[in-house]
């Protein structure tokens, strides 16, 4: 197996992994924002709000709920800035509160038992779908739908990895688990996934 | 060269799952190394010839091209619709984060024995403007404490720091490959900070510590206290230790 | 203690909100003063009225945001004139000192 991180992209692939990067410029927002300055703290929430809203909507499959979710992460982040000691750059951190807000809305959503990985994928739920029907493929629409099967867990471990670009060290840290436990997620997420999508081959 | 039934790549038998195809090869195999190098994947003597291979890697290509479906969705949606979702949150995050400001202390204006202050937060944003003046110059973090004090400390909010003469503790970064040397953008700097704390202000500035960080170096900007910057502090009445080649230009008494 | 009456204390405070406000330089003041011009009284650490022995005290708390172009210390002498004088107008006898802080550049 690779042993390197990230994930390579190879030139099939061109910044397909990292959907933005944090600029220098984000270490310096964070300095001025810590210390309690709010313009420079809306800088960030500009900047990052879309590619996190990105995320929730994908965790959450609702736009109206991933709205939330980041509105209360950046509220909850400029609450811990003072105590926030920049070990991790800003976008991580976000990434990091928003993640773990939507696995504890999904996990209190489904006090049920966990879903089996071999299942068929539920009747896609367009409504609910990130994908607005007019701007996508049937094919991707039903993507949205088949994340809705995945455990919370194997759906954040495979949308931050597939859809977001982070390597295996990166999602543990994020999560809090061990970096084999993101990689056996991944591959049964993949695997739930290329069975409810080989239709489409 | 002998093929094994696992393919060419050796390595762990199975997966997390211990999930091997009929043909035997490992599907996590199989599939990091399609990861690596798809088309040298489909092109392994074994995965050429063996159907499950075949099928497993067709079926992983499928999921890969909605993923890039997916990635070409969005990104095309957050240059539009995206935006504004975005903008609704920023604005409703701002709501709240501005009835929960942090003003930090109150610093001294004018005379000592007047009763006159402004909250740390506005000194320091005109302190950081002040600096940026400088070409190529970006600030960070801004403290203001009282001149004995050479770091921060903690103070609870709304706290007062001691009338008198105070010391301005500023973070910048200059690009790398600035014709100017980094002593001579720390005093200009200083300067632009002593100029607006007086004109701007009317703030007792007595001296401006002013640490300029490589931008090579921002990745560890989270603790600036042991940069390889130079830090260097103009103090009139002090003997300030700063290198020989720094021209401070020590800051004039406030004289109001 | 104090022994003057509310209303006198409220019109003092009106009075002496509209005075600062109208200093050059001034944009606005804090919610403070003005929640308390409101009829929020119970924030009336802000304006505090003290009888004296030989005489009334009064002290003003004063929050203030500051137009940019402006120098800050400059406006809060001038907002300090002002208070002083709209409280001398209407308690010629009492001594007065006021706090000024800006809490923003606008």
């Amino acid at each position: 197996m690779p042993e390197d991180d990230q994930r390579p992209g190879g030139d099939t692939a061109p910044g397909r992994w990292r959907e933005q990067r944090p600029g220098p410029d984000d270490a310096l927002l964070t300095a001025r924002a810590r210390e309690g300055d709010e313009e420079a703290f809306e800088v960030l929430v500009r900047r990052h709000g879309p590619v996190l809203l990105n995320l929730a909507t994908r965790m959450l499959g609702s736009p109206a709920d991933a709205e939330d979710a980041v509105q209360d992460a950046f509220v909850s982040a400029w609450r811990r800035l003072p105590q926030f000691r920049g070990d991790a750059a800003f976008l991580t951190w976000m990434y990091r509160i928003v993640t773990n807000r939507c696995l504890n809305l999904l996990r209190s959503r489904r006090p049920t038992a966990e879903l089996d990985a071999t299942t068929e994928p539920r009747a896609p739920e367009h409504q609910a779908s990130p994908v607005r029907a007019a701007e996508s493929t049937a094919a991707v629409r039903d993507l949205s739908a088949a994340l809705a099967g995945l455990s919370p867990e194997q759906r954040a471990c495979w949308v931050l990895r597939e859809l977001h670009g982070f390597g295996y060290g990166e999602i543990a840290e994020m999560l809090g688990i061990s970096r084999q436990a993101v990689r056996g997620r991944v591959f049964r997420a993949r695997r739930y996934l290329t069975e409810a999508m080989s239709a489409w081959r | 060269m002998e093929m094994s039934p696992y393919g060419p790549r050796p390595g762990p038998p199975a997966g997390p799952e211990g999930e091997a195809l009929p043909c035997g090869r490992a599907l996590e195999d199989l599939w990091d190394a399609w990861e690596s190098d798809p088309a040298a994947a489909a092109a392994e003597p074994h995965a050429r010839q063996c159907p499950h291979c075949a099928a497993a890697l067709a079926d992983l290509r499928t999921l890969d091209d909605l993923v890039r479906d997916e990635l070409a969705r969005a990104a095309h949606a957050s240059a539009r619709e995206g935006d504004a979702l975005a903008s609704g949150v920023t604005a409703r995050v701002m709501d709240i984060v501005r009835t929960e400001l942090r003003p930090g202390a109150a610093v001294p204006l004018g005379e000592p024995e007047e009763d006159a202050w402004i909250v740390e937060t506005a000194a320091a944003r005109t302190f950081r403007s002040a600096a940026e003046a400088v070409p190529g110059v970006r600030a960070g973090s801004c403290r203001i404490v009282p001149l004995g004090d050479t770091q921060r400390r903690f103070r609870f909010p709304g706290a007062r720091l001691p009338r008198g003469p105070v010391r301005v503790l500023l973070d910048v970064t200059a690009p790398p490959g600035l014709e100017r040397p980094v002593p001579e953008v720390a005093d200009a700097v200083r300067q632009r900070v002593t100029t607006a704390a007086r004109g701007e202000l009317g703030m007792d500035v007595h001296a401006v510590d002013v640490t300029v960080v490589d931008l090579a170096d921002l990745a560890d900007l989270g603790d600036l206290g042991d940069t390889s910057g130079l830090t260097d502090t103009a103090s009139p009445g002090r003997s300030p230790a700063r290198p020989a080649d720094v021209v401070g230009q020590p800051p004039e008494d406030s004289d109001d | 203690m104090t022994d003057v009456p509310q209303d006198t204390t409220a019109r003092l405070g009106d009075a002496v909100a509209r005075a600062a406000e109208a200093t050059p330089g001034v944009a606005f003041l804090r919610p403070d003063l003005t929640g308390f011009l409101r009829g929020a009284a119970a924030r009336g650490t802000r304006l505090r009225r003290t009888a004296t022995a030989d005489g009334e005290q009064v002290h003003v708390d004063l929050r203030l945001a500051v137009h940019r172009g402006h120098r800050a210390l400059d406006v809060t002498r001038a907002a300090r004139t002002a208070v002083e004088r709209a409280v001398a107008e209407r308690l010629p006898d009492a001594s007065v000192s006021v706090t000024v802080t800006v809490t923003a550049l606008v």
